[in-house]
């Protein structure tokens, strides 16, 4: 693929992406065809700002996992009301680097 | 991950034993929700440890009236430490096999439609009756 659809694409989900991981990305879509820039650009990442958001204000109800897929976690923080709080509390520290690693694993299955 | 979910869910099944023990010991009821602290509106869950004590001592429907999901309680402080000693004489971790049954049956449309449906019916019925 092309460096500058590299770079723009970087520059556009690098943030919505694993830090660590960005470079890795980087080098697997360069090694990629151009076929594959459309899905690629169409993929919709979650916004780890807008996670947290909902992590603080409706995190008792389960609202930030329900937004980043986890509905299993969703539910039990529901039925548990942020397990009376705690948990709610701990994903306030959790949630960035869950929508990273679930929009990791989204784009995984564009790199393989 | 295996380890961590098991390490967890101990930790959570000995928090929920201390505080049924302490609940009950306690005679007070005391407010840990943070949705009737914060936004004072019931949440799901609110009742489900009155609910729990109650069907501990076999007040069925009285129980089921507060919160269905006593239901769920009953089988986790059931079922968890069967499973978990089970899991460590056989040395197979069944409470991640269990995790990942209950993710899955979740990631299901449908079941999760009739979890939500069920959850939001019980929320409405805690803010109508202040739960």
């Amino acid at each position: 693929m092309e460096q500058q659809k590299v770079d723009m694409f970087i520059m556009t989900n690098g943030a919505n992406l694993p830090e660590q991981k960005v470079p890795f990305v980087r080098e697997k879509l360069l090694s990629m065809d151009d076929s594959k820039w459309g899905a690629l650009s169409a993929i919709q990442f979650k916004n780890p700002t807008t996670a947290l958001l909902l992590s603080i204000f409706l995190g008792c109800y389960g609202v930030d996992r329900f937004y980043i897929g986890n509905t299993g976690m969703g539910v039990g923080k529901l039925l548990t009301c942020g397990g009376c709080g705690i948990w709610a509390i701990i994903d306030w520290f959790l949630i960035s680097d869950a929508v990273k690693e679930e929009n990791y694993k989204k784009l995984q299955a564009y790199l393989v | 991950m295996s380890n961590k979910l098991n390490i967890l869910s101990a930790i959570t099944y000995v928090a929920v034993c201390i505080w049924l023990l302490g609940v009950n010991e306690g005679q007070t009821p005391i407010t840990v929700c943070p949705s009737k602290l914060i936004y004072h509106i019931p949440c799901a869950g609110c009742g489900t440890t009155r609910a729990t004590l109650l069907l501990l001592k076999g007040q069925f429907f009285d129980a089921i009236s507060l919160n269905p999901n006593c239901i769920l309680a009953l089988m986790f402080i059931c079922l968890y430490p069967i499973i978990g000693v089970y899991s460590l004489l056989s040395k197979q971790s069944y409470i991640t096999d269990c995790y990942n049954f209950l993710s899955r049956a979740l990631e299901n449309k449908y079941v999760l439609v009739f979890v939500l449906i069920c959850e939001i019916m019980i929320w409405i019925h805690n803010i109508i009756y202040h739960i």
